[in-house]
């Protein structure tokens, strides 16, 4: 793996079709277009955390690193509860990114909304029937994805943007007509945009320098701030507070950019988002389950693979629990990506709080 | 700490658990890969070969290049070609350290497991 597909991967794991509904949501919280404000403030705090994950790769430059790190902080039981709460959310991503983008195919191709639970259905199963069969893409065609969503993105937001007259309204005063509490809900936000950017550190056997991951991890944190902060702007000038609260703010970004065909346009870049985070999480979850029960610490059965030597358990066990979580979301409707979003951004908080618990204890590897 | 020898008896042992092994034979099929060991204590290096499902010969020394490459102490791989060890646990405490794609780290992790479960 070189640089360019470890950038692609950081970058890609961070981006999901979730984002597109952070971004609209923190929106909401600051005036008109200084989100960015709250979006470099998180892009700060990332940056603490990359110096963490940096520092961890080239002590530990190895997928076990986190487990090891965080067995060396704190009581193994601890470690192993917040790590799996930290699993958790990539449960939760992948099953709001199934329902985004369900319910973004029901929404342009204008069938009725009871088959975006069928939509979800056929997206999970392919994720996890692909995850079985052991397909794994080339490292060229996993950065395809990500450049493709990141520059599409970055293109129809401008272009929207432009459209709308380019004169920022309140770019340096977050708080106008906003609290103070409302700027911090959208840093909290902010701080989703980057989640699971440091996931990359568990390639780091797969890299051919070490080196890679923390650069990599660095320069996804600029993209991010960069595309995200745009797509922000960009949002605040063109779209209603009803268009905001939707499930896929991104289509009507696309039809203000260019009109139809930029919501159909937008419909399969978000569905491009999914492959990255399907794909991400079903392995990266699955992998983790399958060598905690290698290891003794969860049951047996978990530990079962197929004849592709996919821990065929964990992964059909993900693509129930994600199908269930986004059928949930769709039953308790337009709120249930929020809760989503609510739930998501805590797990980014305790990689902070193990970042200083880890510094506080370093330990080289075989120590 | 393991000798040479001592590491490839436990190898020649474990070698013929896994060739005997029609679960691994299908699991392995088309997975070509060579791996080096390196001892970490001693600075020994091994190679072995998979080729058509079927496990080479232990090799001394650091031959071709490698798909794969596990680094531990000489002790955990005796241990660990006898089955007296758990991979996974340590590679998940550091222990052992491997250098390679995820999925090659999977099909040797197979390996280590299949071979013992199924005799």
């Amino acid at each position: 793996m070189g640089l360019r597909t470890a950038v692609s991967t950081s970058t890609g794991l961070a981006f999901a079709a979730l984002q597109y509904l952070a971004a609209a949501g923190l929106v909401a919280y600051v005036a008109g277009d200084s989100a960015w404000i709250s979006i470099g403030v998180a892009g700060v705090l990332a940056l603490l955390a990359w110096g963490f994950f940096g520092e961890l790769n080239g002590m530990f430059p190895t997928a076990a690193a986190i487990r090891r790190y965080m067995s060396g902080a704190m009581d193994d039981r601890v470690a192993l509860s917040v790590t799996f709460t930290y699993l958790s959310t990539i449960v939760l991503v992948v099953a709001a990114d199934a329902f985004i983008v369900s319910a973004a195919l029901t929404h342009v191709l204008h069938v009725p909304g009871w088959l975006t639970s069928v939509w979800t259905l056929a997206l999970l199963s392919i994720a996890v029937l692909s995850n079985l069969r052991g397909v794994r893409a080339a490292g060229w065609l996993q950065d395809v994805p990500t450049t493709v969503v990141l520059v599409a993105t970055l293109v129809v937001s401008v272009v929207a943007l432009t459209r709308s007259g380019t004169a920022l309204h309140t770019p340096l005063q977050p708080l106008h007509h906003h609290s103070g509490a409302g700027f911090l809900e959208s840093i909290a936000l902010g701080i989703f945009l980057y989640s699971a950017f440091e996931w990359v550190t568990t390639n780091a056997e797969e890299v051919r320098d070490p080196r890679h991951i923390h650069r990599s991890m660095l320069i996804a944190v600029g993209i991010l701030f960069v595309v995200c902060a745009t797509m922000t702007t960009a949002m605040s000038h063109v779209l209603t507070h009803a268009e905001l609260s939707t499930p896929y703010p991104q289509l009507a970004l696309g039809g203000r950019a260019f009109g139809t065909v930029g919501v159909w346009f937008m419909a399969a870049v978000t569905a491009v988002t999914a492959l990255n985070t399907f794909n991400g999480g079903f392995i990266t979850a699955s992998r983790f389950v399958y060598a905690t029960a290698r290891e003794g610490s969860l049951p047996p059965i978990l530990a079962r693979l197929n004849d592709r030597a996919v821990p065929w358990v964990p992964v059909v066990g993900l693509g129930v629990i994600s199908f269930a979580v986004s059928v949930v979301v769709e039953m308790v409707g337009g709120s249930g990506w929020q809760v989503l979003v609510a739930v998501g951004a805590p797990p980014r908080g305790a990689d902070l709080r193990r970042g200083r618990l880890l510094r506080a204890a370093p330990a080289g590897p075989g120590s | 700490m393991a000798t040479a020898e001592e590491i490839a008896e436990a190898y020649a042992d474990w070698q013929e658990r896994c060739n005997v092994n029609t679960r691994l034979a299908r699991m392995l099929r088309g997975w070509d890969r060579t791996v080096h060991l390196v001892a970490t204590d001693t600075g020994e290096g091994f190679t072995i070969a998979v080729s058509a499902s079927v496990l080479s010969d232990l090799r001394s020394g650091l031959v071709d290049q490698p798909d794969l490459v596990v680094s531990a102490t000489s002790e955990d791989f005796a241990d660990l070609f006898w089955g007296d060890l758990n991979p996974s646990e340590k590679y998940l405490s550091g222990e052992i350290v491997l250098a390679g794609s995820s999925e090659d780290v999977m099909r040797l992790d197979a390996m280590s497991m299949v071979a013992f479960l199924d005799q």
